[in-house]
């Protein structure tokens, strides 16, 4: 009797809503389309592997934003060809086409490297963002500050 | 007495009725040509999905940034007016190319597609979508066996990335287009002394 009692209440446990809640796959981020005339790319970062690594994002030699580990940011941009770059011992490239209307993903991920790990930056998919969308927040001016004061250090 | 006749002449000129000035002919209306039958213009608008085809296979292996492929249009496309048959040829570009490497680094490719080839005119595309299977990342791996093994990790290769000949492709056009769209007219060269 006693045991299936604890039986029952073992089913009744797992069969919970709350438990069931706390399973459900994580809601997608919902990135608003780009104004008129403009594409946009979104650039993200899992957690994970080299959360010490920086990955700054520059195009034209000039900083567009930091991803920290578990962050994206949107990079509303005009149509045509650009040139997104990562670097700290060595640099990575990645050269996108942008037409209007249109989303693409970029991801950073951190591989290793001689001295220390070199970011990564390669073409992504809407699936690949959605996936790890539940850990994923947006940057944060704060970030990019906290890292503008590493800069300087150096 | 004369001053009798000037009155009477006078009083005949305000009473008699003006002469009609000398008819001329009003000048002929020009005659205009028959307008040919007003002819709606057919325009392919743009943003209409294509359905598409690799005909030459990608890989990150030998692909190069700004070499073309080139594609056909795998389903006809068939709106008033506009007739552009299945297997009508066009060329993509690679935008980005890098081979798989070291270190668990997987191949990155992204294509774009620019042309279908109609009448000898360009009819421009965008918004190519291709899904082939994703080449392999093994940074984390890679990484891991770096930390534990040290330099053993950069042996640990990422997949490159292949699109076959084959694959389906979807784009749309680029712009409206009137139809047929007109062939770029060529400068006749002239001859070199």
């Amino acid at each position: 009797m006693k045991t299936t009692i604890q039986l029952a209440a073992a089913f009744a446990l797992l069969a919970s809503p709350a438990l069931a809640a706390e399973k459900a796959p994580p809601t997608p981020i919902t990135i608003a389309p780009p104004p008129e005339g403009k594409g946009q790319i979104v650039f993200f970062r899992r957690g994970g592997i080299g959360p010490l690594i920086s990955c700054a994002v520059s195009e034209n030699g000039a900083r567009v934003s930091r991803l920290p580990p578990g962050k994206y940011f949107v990079q509303v941009t005009t149509p045509g060809a650009h040139t997104y770059t990562v670097s700290s011992e060595a640099k990575d490239t990645l050269n996108v086409e942008v037409e209007a209307g249109e989303t693409q993903y970029a991801k950073c991920n951190i591989r290793m490297g001689i001295l220390a790990g070199r970011p990564n930056l390669a073409p992504s998919t809407k699936d690949e963002f959605d996936k790890g969308a539940g850990k994923l927040k947006l940057v944060e001016p704060q970030d990019d500050k906290d890292d503008d004061k590493k800069d300087d250090k150096k | 007495m004369r001053l009798i006749l000037l009155a009477a002449l006078a009083a005949f000129q305000a009473t008699a009725p003006a002469s009609p000035p000398p008819s001329v002919p009003p000048p002929p209306a020009p005659v205009e040509p028959a307008a040919p039958p007003a002819e709606a213009a057919v325009v392919l608008p743009a943003l209409t999905p294509l359905k598409l085809e690799m005909v030459d296979a990608v890989t990150t292996k030998t692909a190069r940034r700004g070499d073309r492929f080139a594609i056909k249009l795998a389903e006809a496309v068939r709106l008033p007016g506009i007739d552009l048959p299945a297997g009508t040829p066009g060329h993509g570009e690679i935008v980005h190319a890098q081979k798989a490497g070291a270190a668990g680094r997987a191949g990155e490719l992204i294509l774009a597609a620019r042309c279908l080839d109609v009448n000898g005119a360009c009819l421009k595309l965008r918004s190519l979508k291709i899904a082939p299977p994703h080449a392999t990342e093994r940074t984390d791996l890679a990484l891991a066996v770096g930390v534990a093994a040290g330099p053993i990790g950069f042996l640990i290769n990422g997949g490159n990335r292949e699109v076959p000949a084959g694959t389906a492709l979807t784009a749309m056009t680029a712009e409206n287009t009137p139809w047929p769209p007109a062939a770029p007219q060529v400068q006749p060269q002239e001859p070199r002394p």
